[in-house]
């Protein structure tokens, strides 16, 4: 053993033409991927709360359970789902860079930390966090309101099946229906399915799951209360109240 | 470990080096950078000999490559992670360096060295006479064959548990990967190698 290299090497150190990188450098690197860490379950989780927020606005349940899978689709906050999806991703890779994280089975990691992003995420929705980063950032964000459907956006699209407004008058087997944008419709409601408590008489705010068949005709598959919506949190009043009085609200103006 | 040929270079407290281990050396050389010449002394060979597996370089590369780890090994001495074995940190330096080597000067897919390996050859054992010397060697060439042939990943592993004797665990930690997929990764090799092996019709 003649030790050559490290005599070379040796004589580098001595010289001082190698020395060793600072300790408060590695340890700088290291606390940095551990924030990355923590900010990216964090963005993740709520944007996994703000999913569950907006579909409880949606009364996307309701609307599973009625097997209307078209209307669910459609009801999908599918810019928070890329988002949960994007930052679950960065979180586990982030996790790949720690120090340790390589000693870890990658699929336990990846279950461990979806498990992780809903768990979080479902607390922050039901504590009513994702509420209220998701009603700042409708205040505050204009661009927000062109990526993300609000209720009543959602419930305006009678294209797809969707109306909701306040029922003006009603008759046999049809009412007059004033949606929120002040369009009047007749309601065809002669085979329709009235869900909870919800009755077929004026001033009555109901948001409705059919068919357009015709121009201001619609033939309703679904009546449910608009009011029974978590939309409604926060305001005043409760069922029966029409949209056009929530305008007033706050409630509306996503 | 005495080291010798220093002459008046190195301070007395560290010519003995012997009683110390690896990690006790890190923490030493932190505080007095001439400690690092016993780690480098203890590493050297083995380094020398990894990195001409791994590479299939020539020799002059070869000790080029190990200086090169050294000084990167002794610039990252501070992020030492007191919870790994030294050789397990200064092999993960070294394997990355030479894939970094590789990457830039090849261009393409590493190449492992099984030749002229003592360690390889005695692992099927030595003829008594000549003839039977001669069936040995021929039994290494098409085994080196076949192990050659295996995917790079298989080969790593193998080579690590085989020929640098290294632990499971050393080798989760110097490929930076779980333990049980090391296990997974040296079953696989073993069995193809063996499914190879038998389609060659070899007998050990």
């Amino acid at each position: 053993m003649t030790n050559d290299i490290s005599k070379k090497v040796f004589e580098k150190i001595k010289n001082k033409e190698v020395s060793p990188k600072p300790k408060w450098r590695f340890v700088l690197a290291h606390l940095l991927v551990s924030i990355l860490l923590i900010v990216f379950i964090f963005v993740g989780a709520l944007a996994f709360g703000l999913v569950a927020e907006l579909l409880s606005q949606f009364d996307a349940l309701d609307v599973l359970s009625s097997g209307s899978g078209r209307v669910l689709l459609l009801s999908l906050p599918y810019f928070w789902i890329i988002l949960v999806l994007i930052f679950s991703v960065l979180g586990v890779v982030e996790f790949f860079k720690t120090k340790h994280g390589y000693k870890y089975n990658s699929r336990y990691v990846t279950v461990g930390f979806a498990a992780l992003v809903i768990i979080l995420g479902f607390g922050f929705y039901v504590i009513g966090f994702a509420g209220a980063a998701e009603n700042y950032l409708e205040k505050n964000i204009p661009v927000y309101a062109g990526l993300v459907k609000t209720p009543s956006q959602f419930w305006s699209q009678p294209q797809s099946g969707l109306i909701s407004g306040t029922i003006v008058s009603s008759g046999n087997g049809t009412f007059e229906l004033q949606d929120q944008n002040g369009h009047s419709w007749t309601v065809d409601c002669g085979s329709a399915n009235w869900e909870g408590q919800v009755r077929n008489e004026g001033g009555v705010a109901v948001k409705i799951i059919g068919q357009q068949i015709g121009n201001g005709q619609f033939r309703a598959e679904e009546i449910s209360p608009w009011a029974g919506m978590e939309m409604m949190r926060g305001s005043v009043g409760g069922s029966g109240m029409g949209p056009e009085m929530m305008k007033g609200t706050g409630m509306m103006g996503y | 470990m005495r080291i010798k040929n220093q002459g008046n270079q190195m301070s007395e407290q560290i010519r003995d080096c012997d009683n110390k281990t690896d990690e006790e050396l890190v923490l030493l050389t932190v505080e007095n950078p001439e400690f690092y010449f016993c780690l480098m002394a203890r590493y050297e060979d083995k380094l020398l000999r990894y990195v001409g597996r791994i590479s299939s370089v020539g020799k002059e590369t070869a000790e080029d490559l190990v200086q090169e780890i050294f000084i990167k090994a002794f610039e990252n001495i501070n992020d030492f992670d007191t919870k790994l074995k030294f050789s397990s940190w200064i092999y993960r330096i070294a394997r990355n360096h030479v894939v970094s080597y590789w990457r830039k000067n090849k261009g393409e897919a590493q190449v492992f060295s099984w030749d002229d390996d003592d360690k390889f050859k005695n692992m099927f054992g030595s003829g008594e006479d000549l003839e039977k010397e001669i069936g040995t060697r021929l039994i290494v060439e098409k085994v080196r064959t076949i192990i050659g042939s295996l995917k790079p990943a298989y080969q790593e592993v193998m080579l690590l548990r085989y020929l640098e004797d290294k632990s499971y665990e050393d080798i989760g930690d110097i490929l930076k990967k779980p333990v049980g997929t090391v296990g997974t990764l040296l079953s696989e090799a073993k069995k193809q190698l063996r499914e190879k092996i038998k389609k060659e019709n070899i007998k050990l």
